[in-house]
């Protein structure tokens, strides 16, 4: 079974915990500037939201990559970038309509959300669980449930 | 390693800045953030310099645990000498400017001399560049945001900013951070005033490592958990600091009409209660909570505005959402100046972030005026037809405009209560210590704080001590000065750590202690980090006596040493200070004149 | 007989069913302290609470043997704390 990262923005208090246990994880330094997730404020601070690559069944960078430097890992159903392979080219941030896929100047590679092969930081990270780790065929099911309540109640 | 072990020295008069290494032997002892640049000040400027002049030295300073995943490690510093007090002037600010100063490869940026026009600061990494910044001296601290992002083509910028209020050297203006967090305190904003300084904006892409990953991230998990768990926690996250305005009412110590009452019947209408109802037009002020940068706790508020209210019904540029009330805004812009109206005070708080000035001041102030003005000392013609009577909702959001943008009678504003109350014949109106406005306590109610207030080294301050526990349970001045100086040391590491003060709803100095201890490539016992503590403290009380301050500087005003509290539950009382400030003088190893002993001097290194 | 409630901060939630967010009412016992108010309505009872009767301060030694009377109004607020 496939898990997916769930985001629920209204428990979102834009504290970056998830950025910095992203970088840490990967890179080992606390360093959100290279944070594969990242948090948006919108109007003046009302809305926090988190965003990182949702793991698309299309799969544009995939699909772009022309050294085919990103391949489906079978456990996570994440699709992960090989480093070995990655030549800096870019195309699949372009490739990528959501932007979720970004060149990472020092290394030289691009980088993106591989959600820490099956144990994500972020969400580990984040105190009010805006961001969870849930079974990828249910990313509604919370939602449903709290409508179900107030549809019947 | 925790520490970057770098130090951006900046001279503005030369526009030159230089990297230099950070003194490991100075972060040993004084940790980083308050204490750390407390010592580079004291060992780089005259304590008698002019506040406002180009001799003073204004400090940027993280903690070792900024940017790092210790939970609320957003915070960080500015260390000057205050021109609103004469005294040393250390402010706290949070956000996410301090983070990514960190991030950027410094642990301090400190800057010396003066601009010869309007510049900026603009640091990414290692580059640094002295920009004019001709086209935003003039303009708020939201625009200047705004703009410097633009300018530099870069939305994760972060900016550190004053408005007009910082420009014209209104003697508490603040420095605003990230829109609406503050180094908030003692007119730091006008330091940078003086300098020409406009704005810091910062872009860090280099990152904070520790010393031993494995045990820190233990450490943090475990002491995330405790924090989590508490009900001061939850408390803040739900309903701000605020939560103090019932609870302040109830213990007799709301301080009402510049201090003349100690209760409040408004409080009802702005209380977090209040700020989630809806009112008749069905508008409701608190829309969110927020976290600063690494914060588990998320104490900030986020409200609107009614768009029907007289401040803003015209004027659709202040329709959006901003910093809501916390408990100092609510009570410097609610029972201070006698005002229950919530829009009004939410506004007021948007006039305090758009244009850098703080609010427990700016209240305060206004208090002051108000008292003024109800015994005649001013009239009407000199308050731009405005009258200032306590209660007045119209004086309020009027006069924190105007004092912002140092229009009108908000020039008169712009001096501070001290200076304000002395220029119209009545210095007794003066609600503060060493020329610093008292926060939302009244010490005839909480004795502790009064002994707190007048000891603080930056003036009249509720955060610098931490008697609460024991002021709840003995309204005398008894057994008040050994926990009041034991939070002051406690409370001296915690601000030099680069965590949040709120962190102590859960945690002691321990806490605190392994956190620092798994991060820095430094290992400190508990012994010594208590004496870290006592020495930033007594570091700190050098510089003003340097300055020129005396034993006759910790007082407090006559209305709180002789005038009986005139209801509640301290009625008939006044602060015994006198009971409190010898003991405490004892307690620290000082003599009857509060001066240092060289026992005491000796004993913690300093020279 | 019947004691009046006032609360604070988070303290509402214990306030029983039917008050609104910080005022309820509560019968309780004759001679009932305010230890036994808190420990009725659920609270733990050596917390720092604020609390206070008809305006005066009952500090926490003074909770289990300060005796209410009818119509008493208890209030229990959060501890003071910095902010």
């Amino acid at each position: 079974m496939f898990k997916s990262l769930l985001i629920e923005p209204d428990k979102c208090t834009s504290c970056l915990q998830c950025e910095m246990a992203c970088s840490f994880e990967h890179d080992g330094v606390f360093n959100p500037a290279k944070s594969r997730i990242k948090v948006f404020e919108f109007e003046h601070g009302k809305r926090a939201i988190p965003y990182t690559c949702t793991q698309c069944d299309e799969a544009w960078c995939l699909h772009a990559c022309p050294v085919d430097a990103i391949t489906i890992n079978h456990e996570t159903g994440a699709k992960d970038v090989n480093d070995d392979l990655c030549v800096g080219c870019k195309v699949c941030t372009i490739a990528c309509p959501f932007g979720t896929i970004n060149y990472n100047t020092d290394t030289g590679k691009v980088v993106k959300c591989d959600l820490c092969g099956g144990d994500p930081q972020c969400a580990e990270a984040c105190p009010t669980g805006a961001i969870t780790y849930v079974d990828a065929n249910w990313t509604g099911l919370h939602r449903m449930s709290e409508s179900a309540v107030q549809a019947h109640s | 390693m925790s520490w970057q072990k770098k130090v951006l020295r900046v001279n503005l008069t030369d526009r030159t800045s230089q990297v230099e290494p950070l003194n490991m032997e100075w972060a040993h002892d004084y940790i980083g953030e308050r204490g750390l640049a407390t010592k580079y000040l004291m060992e780089g400027m005259d304590p008698e310099a002019d506040p406002m002049g180009p001799d003073n030295m204004l400090i940027f300073a993280t903690g070792p645990l900024t940017g790092t995943m210790a939970s609320t490690s957003g915070r960080y510093a500015v260390v000057t000498k205050g021109p609103l007090t004469g005294a040393i002037a250390c402010s706290n600010s949070g956000g996410k400017f301090g983070a990514e100063l960190k991030y950027a490869g410094y642990d301090l940026l400190i800057l010396e001399g003066k601009a010869d026009a309007p510049v900026y600061l603009h640091i990414v990494d290692d580059k640094v560049d002295i920009l004019s910044a001709d086209e935003l001296w003039g303009t708020t601290v939201w625009h200047t945001e705004e703009r410097l992002k633009e300018i530099h083509s870069d939305p994760q910028t972060k900016v550190a900013s004053i408005g007009v209020a910082g420009e014209r050297g209104v003697y508490y203006a603040c420095v605003v951070n990230d829109l609406h967090r503050a180094a908030g305190r003692s007119g730091v904003g006008a330091v940078m005033g003086s300098k020409n300084l406009k704005a810091i904006a910062v872009r860090g892409t280099v990152g904070v490592t520790v010393d031993d990953p494995k045990t820190f991230m233990q450490v943090v998990k475990e002491t995330k958990a405790a924090l989590w768990d508490t009900d001061g926690r939850r408390e803040l996250a739900e309903q701000g600091t605020n939560a103090m305005i019932d609870s302040m009412q109830e213990f007799g110590g709301l301080p009402t009409n510049n201090f003349q009452e100690v209760q409040f019947d408004g409080t009802d209408k702005i209380n977090p209660a209040a700020m989630v109802t809806p009112n008749e037009h069905g508008h409701v002020n608190l829309l969110t909570n927020k976290a600063c940068f690494g914060c588990t706790i998320a104490c900030g508020r986020i409200a609107h505005i009614d768009e029907e209210h007289f401040s803003i019904v015209n004027r659709k540029e202040y329709w959006h959402a901003s910093g809501g009330l916390e408990y100092e805004t609510a009570y410097a812009f609610g029972p201070v100046v006698g005002v229950d109206d919530i829009d009004a005070l939410t506004f007021a708080g948007y006039m305090m972030n758009e244009h850098g000035m703080d609010p427990i001041s700016f209240g305060v102030t206004l208090a002051a005026a108000m008292e003024l003005y109800e015994n005649g000392a001013l009239t009407k013609e000199q308050t731009d037809g405005i009258e200032l009577k306590f209660g007045n909702a119209e004086a309020l959001t009027v006069m924190a405009e105007k004092t912002g943008k140092q229009e009108g009678f908000g020039k008169e504003l712009g001096l501070g209560s001290k200076r304000l109350t002395e220029k119209y014949g009545h210095p007794e109106f003066f609600m503060g210590v060493k020329g610093q406005e008292f926060a939302g306590y009244d010490s005839r109610a909480l004795q502790g704080m009064g002994l707190g207030y007048a000891t603080s080294n930056r003036g009249a301050c509720h955060l610098k001590h931490d008697t609460f526990a024991e002021d709840m349970e003995d309204q005398t001045g008894q057994g008040k000065a050994q926990p009041c100086k034991d939070s002051q040391d406690r409370t001296s590491v915690i601000d030099s750590t680069g965590l949040c003060l709120f962190t102590t709803a859960a945690w002691g100095i321990e806490e605190f202690r392994v956190q620092l201890n798994a991060a820095c490539d430094y290992d400190w016992s508990e012994d010594e980090i208590t004496k870290c503590g006592e020495r930033i403290w007594n570091l700190e009380r050098m510089f003003n006596l340097k300055a020129g301050f005396t034993k006759a500087d910790d007082t407090l005003p006559k209305r709180l040493l002789e005038t009986p509290a005139p209801s509640g539950t301290a009625k008939g009382k006044v602060c015994q200070l006198d009971v409190m400030l010898p003991e405490y003088y004892d307690l620290r190893g000082w003599d009857s004149e509060g001066v240092p002993t060289d026992d005491t001097l000796g004993r913690l290194g300093i020279s | 007989m019947k004691i009046k409630l006032k609360t604070g901060g988070l303290l509402g939630e214990y306030l029983p069913p039917g008050s609104t967010a910080n005022r309820g009412e509560l019968e309780v016992k004759e001679g009932a302290t305010p230890a036994d108010v808190m420990q009725q309505l659920g609270m733990p009872i050596d917390r720092p609470y604020l609390t206070g009767v008809n305006g005066e301060l009952i500090t926490k030694d003074r909770r289990g043997s300060f005796v209410l009377i009818d119509e008493d109004e208890l209030s229990l607020m959060p501890p003071l704390k910095g902010g």
